[in-house]
């Protein structure tokens, strides 16, 4: 009897553990099976183009110091001149483990953007300021521009 | 961590297999502690995130387990006796709760632990065989334990059943003929896995990323996807096999020649056996399988092809995978008269043809993509039949595709037996062609990118 009462209350606890971690991962480690193009459709909707270039691997490696081929998929939109700071970077990640990495990267790169206009482009010093990192799951995104609040809602919406 | 990786053969194995010879024979405790340490260790290098969900799950496994053991003496049943309600209960009750965990984490959003399908299946197995009083000890929890974290069938099974394993966990005998055949039986599926399956993997990654193509090379790629995939699978589950050898544990095979089966009966009699005998003995069988009539058999044989499908994927693709071939299993046994009085080569032909088409749903990420594969096959792209492109990939893999068809059938391994059984002379020879063949798969392996095996996604 005693033993048995052990045995059911192991059973429980483990069970009840197993139920605790999934309840963090969800809230925490979500992967979203939304494939690359149908985000990356969703996130330039509302995103205005007429003073960004796309970027391509080397460009990545560049500004952001990340490797693209290590990742489901990566697009950029980096300013088209000295005197532009909007941006897009979107990344899709093979492994959550990925996230500490790029989050470090973004936020190199707008520390460094936040510098560049520092004393001289208000304006952009200020949207550089309102800009939007968001990490959730498998995707990553970092959106500089007027509406980059829109933009973090149409991400939000696609995951 | 995977079988077919340097650091695994050479740091890993090397290291545990060392260990595991040098503890004396009478220590055969110290031996298990050693493998189970291995287990976590081997579990923690593949999927270190995963490790709590994975340890939790073994031990409310192996609570759930002891505690229906527990109760069975309570009531003081016998192996043959009507099961009791409170043990009905909790079997059920453990069951369900490994199945929700199981879908949870493949059908939602969350990130799957490595090998949860197959631990999860064994654990049931487990729990299963002590509810119907089919072993001895009653749920014990450590070799339960053991049981579940032995690393060689973890990731990918074969899911061997507790029954069949719980006995050679207590009394298990170690030779050196346990060595030599577990070591040549890994190395020919490091061979399968290496030379063969990883070759027509890029071959077919290579084909399906086309959006249109020749019917003949459709029809290509789905002969090569088929040889990947078996070559694949088997090969990881010959390793498995072959390292449980090793340790002194003897798993029956988990394919026979699959593709010489005359039928699709005989081809899931030898296409991943352990799975088939799993829901035989824990899903046909209990559900009365064909002891009640004909209309209740054809109910059990949908839900175990539904179970099948779902298993294997949360996508539509492989729900209609698991029905096709339930179908094609219910037309051969009740519909299609007098099969088995066809020529062998044409029961072998039509069932390699159904079961490639089968395949499809496997490689395509979805329906639609399978339907507009299967367009392909029939010249939906417009390219004809056969175009240059189907010839270069005919021609440039031909010495791949007759090695492939050559190992598809027993000839190897029967010549081998030959060789071997000629006398001394002829067990050099083998051995030196085993170390040839081994030499050969390293010296690929340093060469190429590391590829991953389908069946971890399962």
């Amino acid at each position: 009897m005693q033993k048995r009462t052990l045995y059911a209350a192991g059973k429980f606890a483990a069970l009840a553990l197993i139920v605790l971690i999934i309840v963090r991962m969800a809230a925490s480690d979500r992967v979203s099976r939304t494939g690359f193009s149908a985000m990356t459709d969703a996130v330039t909707a509302d995103f205005q183009t007429d003073h960004v270039l796309e970027g391509q691997a080397q460009m990545v490696r560049r500004l952001y110091g990340l490797d693209p081929s290590a990742y489901d998929g990566v697009l950029l939109y980096y300013p088209g001149t000295n005197m532009d700071c909007e941006e897009l970077f979107l990344v899709k990640l093979k492994s959550t483990d990925q996230q500490d990495e790029v989050r470090a990267a973004i936020e190199s790169r707008k520390s460094t953007q936040l510098d560049n206009f520092n004393g001289y482009g208000t304006y952009q010093y200020g949207m550089l300021q309102q800009s939007v990192t968001e990490i959730d799951g498998n995707y990553c995104l970092f959106v500089c521009a007027d509406n980059a609040d829109t933009i973090k809602q149409d991400f939000l919406k696609a995951l | 961590m995977s079988f077919s990786s340097i650091s695994f053969l050479f740091l890993f194995m090397g290291l545990v297999c060392l260990c595991y010879w040098l503890i004396p024979r009478q220590y055969q405790t110290a031996k298990l502690v050693l493998l189970f340490v291995a287990g976590l260790l081997f579990y923690t290098w593949g999927d270190a995130k995963a490790l709590p969900v994975y340890l939790l799950s073994v031990l409310f496994n192996c609570f759930a387990g002891a505690e229906i053991g527990e109760v069975l003496d309570e009531e003081g049943t016998r192996p043959g006796d009507p099961r009791p309600q409170r043990a009905k209960v909790r079997v059920i009750f453990a069951a369900a709760a490994d199945l929700a965990v199981l879908a949870l984490f493949k059908y939602s959003a969350l990130a799957m632990p490595v090998g949860i399908s197959f631990y999860t299946f064994s654990a049931m197995s487990y729990l299963f065989d002590v509810y119907y009083g089919r072993t001895e000890d009653r749920g014990n929890f450590l070799t339960a334990c053991f049981y579940i974290t032995f690393f060689p069938k973890l990731i990918s099974g074969p899911i061997v059943e507790y029954k069949d394993m719980a006995e050679q966990i207590d009394y298990r005998t170690l030779s050196s003929s346990d060595f030599t055949i577990g070591t040549t039986k890994f190395i020919a599926g490091l061979f399968k896995k290496v030379l063969i399956a990883d070759n027509f993997q890029a071959l077919v990654a290579d084909i399906s990323g086309k959006q249109t193509m020749a019917a003949g090379t459709a029809w290509l790629c789905m002969i090569y996807y088929s040889l990947e995939l078996y070559f694949d699978f088997s090969g990881y589950s010959d390793m498995a096999i072959g390292l449980a050898r090793i340790f002194g544990f003897q798993f029956d095979e988990n394919f026979n020649y699959p593709y010489l089966s005359q039928g699709l009966t005989d081809f899931w009699r030898r296409w991943h056996i352990s799975l088939g005998r799993w829901f035989r003995d824990y899903v046909y069988i209990p559900l009365g399988g064909n002891r009640k009539g004909k209309q209740r058999q054809i109910i059990n044989l949908c839900v175990v092809w539904i179970l099948t499908g779902v298993w294997h994927g949360s996508t539509l693709n492989f729900v209609f995978w698991g029905i096709y071939h339930g179908c094609l299993i219910m037309l051969e046994r009740f519909v299609v008269p007098g099969v088995e009085r066809w020529p062998a080569a044409v029961r072998i032909f039509f069932t390699d043809l159904l079961v490639g088409i089968g395949w499809i749903f496997f490689f395509c990420p979805g329906l639609g993509a399978s339907v507009h594969f299967m367009g392909q096959m029939f010249g939906a792209g417009g390219l004809g039949f056969v175009n240059k492109e189907t010839v270069y990939y005919f021609t440039g893999n031909l010495v791949l595709l007759v090695a492939a068809v050559i190992c598809c059938g027993p000839g190897l391994k029967k010549l081998n037996a030959k060789i071997t059984a000629s006398g001394q002379a002829g067990r050099v020879v083998s051995t030196v062609l085993v170390a040839l063949l081994f030499a050969l798969t390293i010296a690929y392996m340093v060469g190429s990118t590391y590829h991953s095996f389908l069946y971890f996604t399962f």
